[in-house]
């Protein structure tokens, strides 16, 4: 399959819109003050504690964070899809205008896959291993009122086409364990756009899948932003695919957003030093003399967590201020980085200039705290 | 640093199973190499490439097909099991999930105990003493030594995995993915704890990994694997600054690196073929980026030196 036929194939499957028009415009996704807690035998765990991030069309947001951080949390809570015990105990998620923690279970089904889709870590158990994936395909179509018999039938191939799966006609009498990790994946990527969605919220999309793999499914996902104007919520604990897919990132501990900024500012000059820490622990390629300093210690227990700074007990640079009082985010000025950087012009393009960090290191501009 | 002198000789190794219907998997298929002494040898490669195999053929954890494991000038695959048990001890591994290698109905005082008792010659007194001091040694509260393994969070019970395998006294350690279930925290953690161990005890680590800068971090030389060969062996810096087979050019150019809009040019097309149907010729001719020759498509090109030390299997390197 060529790339211009393929080209072709994902237009048909392609909303009409203006992507650089769209990704200057409003956020598609705006959460706000979000708070998600679980009631468990030992208390109450704040998993998701007041976080607040937008996504705009054509922008993939990244959510980074060590396992246990609140990230899986969030991104189910923004799609209501809380499992007990947990529950949404406050704040908004402004989707396209309207708050959908507002909206009845009727009128949330019809944002879920048709406005908002997901795609999960493992592809596995995202699809039926007793359908074919044609049939999931067309079902999918079919579900969200897009299209039924032939002309689904039709658009399930263009899909299966223009995620990048070869012989699309005759993979559609596949079964999911016919395929292999990488190839499932594209099917699951297939299923979330079916729906013509305006953002994905991609869950720790390629965890499962070996380095070639992943960059061949990131750079799909990149090419649906671009071309589509989709926006993209990326889930991930892997630094590496943030700096290199990701426009903004936010990094969350302890359920809170730390640090939030354009990606290009979160990895060459991180402020927060939960941000610096984890940066440092990883092991760079080809660089034997830039040696990898642990965290020490582990996330703190979510039922009792520390007064003041989250952070505060692994942090080495912690004061006393900081096992008191808890940081808000806050706005930070310009470093002469970031001024160098933006007379450049690169800021602006990817990822924006404002960044927000919650540390009493950096007190910021005032009361911009969210 | 290295010492001097050969700990572990692989030669013409191979391990084939029967897949039903006729079907063989090789996955290792025909490998030879050596580790030094006080080196570490990261085995790197995609999932199903036969990383983990070779790690249990070396640890006879797995009967080879055909080939010989020397381990000190010894013969481990002629050997029977009762001249094979004293040596048990002096190869030791640790597997990916520490919690299934874990017994959960033991203390971390029993579990890292028993490889003590069960080389014997220390009474009770002194085996708990030696716990106690293992434990500290991978950085873990001795004061936790009664606890279960469900007690402790992911990195820790990789600590619990390390002394257990420490206590049998080995020589060479193999490491199957011991960081890849962990975040990024904890796995700078284990690896800062796994290069100490190794350089003060001065042991031999065999690191087997899917993570090219994991690996490339930890270890003095890379073997690179694909579909059950050795495709590229030789220091670490050369192979991750001069990579010679274009496997590894791409397994390089697909892995992330913390430069914000640094993206590849183009990543490796198509899955890695099926261990029971390998392409003839070189096994990697069908996804190669460069311009195959009739000859990458008949045979299979030898491991050949091209840098010191630093050995490729590709005709046009």
């Amino acid at each position: 399959m060529s790339v211009d036929v393929r080209h072709e194939a994902l237009q048909t499957v392609t909303k009409p819109l203006q992507v650089e028009e769209r990704r200057q415009g409003a956020p598609i996704l705006a959460v706000k003050k979000l708070r998600t807690c679980f009631d468990t035998y030992r208390g109450q765990v704040r998993a998701v504690d007041g976080i607040s991030l937008s996504v705009r069309p054509g922008e993939t947001v990244a959510l980074v964070g060590e396992s246990g951080c609140g990230k899986s949390a969030a991104a189910l809570s923004i799609m209501r899809l809380v499992p007990p015990p947990g529950r949404i105990t406050g704040g908004q998620v402004i989707f396209d205008g309207q708050d959908l923690l507002a909206l009845s279970r009727a009128e949330m089904r019809r944002i879920r896959g048709r406005r908002i889709a997901m795609v999960f870590q493992d592809p596995l158990t995202a699809l039926n291993p007793t359908l074919r994936v044609g049939a999931q395909l067309v079902e999918t179509l079919a579900t969200q009122g897009a299209a039924r018999g032939r002309a689904a039938r039709q658009r399930a191939v263009a899909l299966l086409d223009a995620v990048g799966i070869p012989a699309a006609a005759e993979r559609m009498r596949a079964y999911p364990h016919e395929l292999s990790g990488g190839m499932r994946q594209r099917v699951v990527i297939a299923m979330a756009i079916a729906g013509q969605p305006d953002l994905v919220i991609a869950d720790e999309p390629t965890t499962a899948l070996d380095v070639t793999l992943q960059a061949q499914i990131m750079e799909l996902l990149a090419k649906l932003k671009e071309e589509r104007g989709l926006a993209i919520l990326l889930i991930t604990h892997d630094l590496g695919i943030v700096a290199n897919f990701a426009d903004r990132a936010a990094v969350m501990y302890a359920g809170q957003i730390v640090a939030e900024g354009p990606v290009a500012d979160l990895v060459r000059e991180p402020l927060h030093p939960y941000a610096r820490g984890l940066l440092r622990c990883v092991p760079r390629l080809g660089r034997p003399d830039v040696p990898i300093h642990p965290i020490h210690g582990s996330v703190p227990d979510m039922v009792a967590p520390p007064a003041g700074c989250r952070f505060a007990p692994r942090c080495p640079e912690a004061m006393p201020q900081c096992r008191q009082e808890m940081p808000v985010l806050k706005r930070q000025p310009p470093t002469a980085r970031t001024i160098r950087q933006n007379s450049e012009g690169e800021s602006l393009a990817r990822g924006g200039t404002v960044r927000r960090v919650r540390c009493h290191l950096h007190p910021g501009e005032g009361g911009n705290g969210r | 640093m290295i010492a001097d002198g050969v700990l572990i000789e692989v030669r013409d190794l191979a391990r084939h199973f029967a897949a039903g219907h006729g079907r063989v998997v090789r996955a290792v298929d025909g490998l030879s190499f050596d580790i030094a002494r006080g080196e570490t040898l990261g085995l790197v490669g995609e999932s199903g490439c036969g990383k983990s195999t070779l790690g249990r053929l070396i640890a006879r954890l797995e009967e080879p097909t055909r080939g010989q494991v020397l381990f000190d000038g010894v013969d481990l695959t002629a050997l029977p099991p009762a001249k094979l048990r004293p040596l048990r001890p002096r190869i030791q591994v640790i597997f990916q999930d520490p919690y299934a290698s874990l017994n959960p109905h033991k203390t971390v005082r029993q579990i890292v105990g028993l490889p003590l008792r069960v080389r014997g010659g220390r009474a009770n007194g002194q085996v708990r003493e030696r716990v106690l001091e293992l434990i500290g040694m991978v950085g873990l509260d001795p004061e936790h030594a009664g606890r279960f393994p469900h007690q402790f969070s992911g990195g820790q019970r990789q600590r619990i995995g390390i002394a257990r395998a420490l206590a049998a006294g080995p020589e060479l350690i193999i490491a199957d993915e011991p960081v890849a279930s962990l975040d990024v925290s904890i796995q700078a953690q284990i690896l800062q704890v796994l290069r100490e161990l190794q350089q003060r005890l001065g042991l031999t680590l065999l690191f087997i990994s899917h993570d090219l800068s994991v690996v490339s971090h930890i270890s003095h030389r890379v073997a690179v694997m694909y579909l059950g060969k050795i495709v590229e062996i030789g220091p670490a810096q050369s192979v991750i600054q001069e990579p010679r087979h274009p496997y590894t050019r791409a397994l390089l150019a697909a892995t992330p690196r913390l430069e914000p809009g640094a993206r590849r040019s183009t990543p490796l097309a198509g899955d890695v073929p099926s261990p029971m149907a390998v392409p003839p010729g070189c096994r990697f001719h069908t996804r190669c980026p460069l311009a195959i020759t009739e000859e990458c498509r008949r045979t299979e090109s030898p491991l050949r030196e091209l840098a010191p030390g630093h050995r490729a299997a590709c005709h046009l390197a």
